[in-house]
Protein backbone atom coordinates (compact mmCIF):
# COMPACT_ATOMS: atom_id res chain seq x y z
CA UNK A 1 0.00 0.00 0.00
CA UNK A 2 1.56 3.60 -0.95
CA UNK A 3 1.43 6.01 1.67
CA UNK A 4 -0.69 7.87 -0.23
CA UNK A 5 -3.43 5.63 -0.12
CA UNK A 6 -3.31 6.20 4.08
CA UNK A 7 -7.05 7.79 5.34
CA UNK A 8 -5.84 7.16 8.95
CA UNK A 9 -3.25 6.62 11.38
CA UNK A 10 -2.80 4.57 14.60
CA UNK A 11 -0.07 4.75 17.10
CA UNK A 12 1.05 3.00 20.02
CA UNK A 13 1.69 4.70 22.84
CA UNK A 14 4.64 4.00 24.64
CA UNK A 15 8.20 4.46 23.21
CA UNK A 16 6.14 5.40 19.88
CA UNK A 17 3.77 8.85 20.81
CA UNK A 18 5.23 9.43 24.45
CA UNK A 19 8.77 8.71 25.83
CA UNK A 20 8.32 7.19 28.61
CA UNK A 21 11.37 4.96 28.87
CA UNK A 22 12.67 6.60 31.99
CA UNK A 23 9.47 6.17 34.20
CA UNK A 24 9.11 2.73 32.78
CA UNK A 25 12.32 2.02 33.72
CA UNK A 26 12.09 3.44 37.35
CA UNK A 27 8.81 1.27 38.00
CA UNK A 28 10.46 -1.99 36.68
CA UNK A 29 13.84 -1.08 38.69
CA UNK A 30 11.88 -1.20 42.06
CA UNK A 31 9.35 -3.76 41.21
CA UNK A 32 12.61 -6.16 40.67
CA UNK A 33 14.04 -4.87 43.79
CA UNK A 34 10.99 -5.71 45.83
CA UNK A 35 10.93 -9.49 43.99
CA UNK A 36 14.13 -10.34 43.97
CA UNK A 37 14.32 -10.69 40.17
CA UNK A 38 17.93 -9.79 38.18
CA UNK A 39 17.46 -6.22 37.86
CA UNK A 40 17.64 -6.16 33.36
CA UNK A 41 15.29 -9.39 33.26
CA UNK A 42 12.53 -7.00 32.43
CA UNK A 43 14.20 -5.35 29.53
CA UNK A 44 13.68 -7.83 26.33
CA UNK A 45 10.12 -9.04 27.92
CA UNK A 46 8.31 -6.19 28.96
CA UNK A 47 7.79 -3.93 25.97
CA UNK A 48 4.39 -4.33 24.18
CA UNK A 49 3.10 -6.76 26.62
CA UNK A 50 1.14 -6.15 30.12
CA UNK A 51 2.52 -6.27 33.21
CA UNK A 52 0.77 -9.49 34.21
CA UNK A 53 2.31 -11.18 30.83
CA UNK A 54 5.85 -9.82 32.02
CA UNK A 55 5.83 -10.86 35.48
CA UNK A 56 4.76 -14.49 34.44
CA UNK A 57 7.73 -14.63 32.21
CA UNK A 58 10.07 -13.49 35.25
CA UNK A 59 8.36 -15.37 37.64
CA UNK A 60 7.30 -19.13 36.45
CA UNK A 61 6.86 -19.77 39.71
CA UNK A 62 4.34 -17.72 40.97
CA UNK A 63 0.04 -18.94 40.90
CA UNK A 64 -2.64 -17.09 39.17
CA UNK A 65 -3.28 -14.65 42.20
CA UNK A 66 0.21 -13.93 43.18
CA UNK A 67 0.73 -13.08 39.46
CA UNK A 68 -2.50 -10.42 39.78
CA UNK A 69 -0.43 -9.03 42.96
CA UNK A 70 2.50 -8.73 41.34
CA UNK A 71 1.00 -7.03 38.15
CA UNK A 72 -0.82 -4.85 40.40
CA UNK A 73 2.20 -3.64 42.40
CA UNK A 74 4.04 -3.27 39.17
CA UNK A 75 1.11 -0.66 37.20
CA UNK A 76 0.87 0.82 40.83
CA UNK A 77 4.54 1.74 40.15
CA UNK A 78 3.92 3.41 37.02
CA UNK A 79 0.68 5.29 38.20
CA UNK A 80 2.41 7.03 40.31
CA UNK A 81 5.64 7.81 38.43
CA UNK A 82 4.57 10.65 35.34
CA UNK A 83 7.32 12.73 36.35
CA UNK A 84 9.01 13.18 33.14
CA UNK A 85 6.61 11.27 30.71
CA UNK A 86 7.05 13.42 27.44
CA UNK A 87 6.16 13.74 23.47
CA UNK A 88 8.50 11.85 21.52
CA UNK A 89 10.93 13.58 19.17
CA UNK A 90 8.73 14.47 16.20
CA UNK A 91 5.45 13.49 17.62
CA UNK A 92 3.81 16.62 17.52
CA UNK A 93 5.23 17.34 14.50
CA UNK A 94 3.55 14.02 12.86
CA UNK A 95 -0.02 14.83 14.15
CA UNK A 96 0.16 18.88 13.24
CA UNK A 97 0.60 17.47 9.84
CA UNK A 98 -2.07 14.71 10.17
CA UNK A 99 -4.33 17.69 11.29
CA UNK A 100 -3.19 19.59 8.39
CA UNK A 101 -3.65 16.71 5.84
CA UNK A 102 -7.24 15.95 7.25
CA UNK A 103 -6.12 12.69 7.95
CA UNK A 104 -7.70 11.26 10.91
CA UNK A 105 -5.55 9.14 14.02
CA UNK A 106 -6.13 7.28 17.03
CA UNK A 107 -4.03 6.30 20.07
CA UNK A 108 -3.93 2.46 20.13
CA UNK A 109 -2.23 0.61 23.87
CA UNK A 110 -2.10 -2.25 25.57
CA UNK A 111 -2.12 0.18 28.74
CA UNK A 112 -4.83 0.99 31.04
CA UNK A 113 -6.84 3.87 30.40
CA UNK A 114 -6.01 5.74 33.84
CA UNK A 115 -2.29 5.27 32.57
CA UNK A 116 -2.72 6.20 29.27
CA UNK A 117 -4.59 9.59 30.09
CA UNK A 118 -2.50 10.14 32.48
CA UNK A 119 0.75 9.99 30.02
CA UNK A 120 -0.91 11.16 27.14
CA UNK A 121 -1.68 14.37 29.13
CA UNK A 122 1.86 14.92 30.67
CA UNK A 123 2.82 14.40 26.85
CA UNK A 124 -0.08 17.26 25.44
CA UNK A 125 -1.28 14.91 23.71
CA UNK A 126 -4.86 14.86 23.50
CA UNK A 127 -6.04 11.76 21.02
CA UNK A 128 -9.37 11.83 19.45
CA UNK A 129 -9.53 7.93 20.02
CA UNK A 130 -7.97 6.33 22.38
CA UNK A 131 -8.29 2.39 22.68
CA UNK A 132 -7.06 0.94 26.08
CA UNK A 133 -7.03 -2.80 27.19
CA UNK A 134 -10.28 -2.00 28.81
CA UNK A 135 -11.73 -1.85 25.31
CA UNK A 136 -10.59 -5.19 23.86
CA UNK A 137 -10.99 -8.76 24.84
CA UNK A 138 -8.03 -9.51 22.88
CA UNK A 139 -4.55 -7.62 23.66
CA UNK A 140 -2.31 -7.08 20.94
CA UNK A 141 -0.50 -8.50 18.35
CA UNK A 142 -4.38 -9.73 18.10
CA UNK A 143 -5.67 -6.60 15.78
CA UNK A 144 -9.08 -6.38 17.50
CA UNK A 145 -7.77 -2.94 19.25
CA UNK A 146 -6.32 -2.19 15.86
CA UNK A 147 -9.61 -2.47 13.98
CA UNK A 148 -11.74 -0.86 16.95
CA UNK A 149 -9.88 2.23 16.37
CA UNK A 150 -10.25 2.02 12.38
CA UNK A 151 -13.87 1.80 13.22
CA UNK A 152 -14.69 4.41 15.47
CA UNK A 153 -12.40 6.32 13.02
CA UNK A 154 -14.93 5.34 10.74
CA UNK A 155 -12.51 4.48 8.12
CA UNK A 156 -11.19 0.81 6.64
CA UNK A 157 -8.28 -0.89 8.62
CA UNK A 158 -6.88 -1.93 5.60
CA UNK A 159 -6.26 1.68 4.84
CA UNK A 160 -4.65 2.87 8.22
CA UNK A 161 -1.24 3.00 8.76
CA UNK A 162 0.03 1.68 12.04
CA UNK A 163 2.94 3.17 13.52
CA UNK A 164 4.59 1.22 16.46
CA UNK A 165 7.97 0.47 18.19
CA UNK A 166 7.31 -3.08 19.57
CA UNK A 167 6.83 -6.38 17.67
CA UNK A 168 3.27 -7.53 18.72
CA UNK A 169 2.15 -3.77 17.99
CA UNK A 170 2.81 -4.15 14.53
CA UNK A 171 1.66 -7.60 14.52
CA UNK A 172 -1.61 -6.66 15.31
CA UNK A 173 -1.97 -4.03 12.26
CA UNK A 174 -0.76 -6.64 10.03
CA UNK A 175 -3.71 -7.15 7.67
CA UNK A 176 -3.57 -11.46 6.73
CA UNK A 177 -4.97 -12.32 9.99
CA UNK A 178 -8.79 -13.31 9.12
CA UNK A 179 -10.67 -11.00 11.77
CA UNK A 180 -8.70 -8.44 10.23
CA UNK A 181 -11.70 -8.69 7.21
CA UNK A 182 -15.13 -7.29 7.96
CA UNK B 1 12.66 3.13 21.67
CA UNK B 2 11.27 5.60 19.39
CA UNK B 3 14.50 5.08 17.44
CA UNK B 4 13.17 1.74 16.34
CA UNK B 5 9.58 3.00 15.02
CA UNK B 6 7.96 -0.03 12.82
CA UNK B 7 4.99 0.42 10.77
CA UNK B 8 2.72 -1.72 8.95
CA UNK B 9 2.63 -2.38 6.23
CA UNK B 10 6.13 -3.33 6.39
CA UNK B 11 7.11 -1.46 3.17
CA UNK B 12 6.84 2.04 4.92
CA UNK B 13 9.17 1.18 7.86
CA UNK B 14 10.77 4.05 9.50
CA UNK B 15 13.08 4.94 12.05
CA UNK B 16 11.72 7.87 14.14
CA UNK B 17 8.62 9.97 13.87
CA UNK B 18 10.46 13.11 12.29
CA UNK B 19 11.08 10.53 9.01
CA UNK B 20 7.68 9.77 9.56
CA UNK B 21 7.20 13.44 9.13
CA UNK B 22 9.17 14.18 6.49
CA UNK B 23 7.72 11.05 4.51
CA UNK B 24 4.06 12.17 5.57
CA UNK B 25 4.96 16.04 4.19
CA UNK B 26 6.73 15.09 0.84
CA UNK B 27 3.36 12.41 0.34
CA UNK B 28 0.78 14.23 1.16
CA UNK B 29 1.62 18.14 -0.35
CA UNK B 30 2.54 16.26 -3.86
CA UNK B 31 -1.28 14.76 -3.78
Amino acid sequence: MELARVVAVLFDMDGTLVDSDAAVARAWRTWTDEYAVEPLAWVSIANGRLAADTVRRLQPDLGVEAVAVAAARQLSLQHQDLSDAAAAPGALAVLSLLYRFGLPWAVVTSADHRLAAARLDAAGVSPPILITEEDVTNRKPVPESSRLAARRLGVEPEHCLVVEDAEPGAAAGAPPAPWWRH
Amino acid sequence: MVAALKTVPADLQVDDLPELAQLLAETFTAT
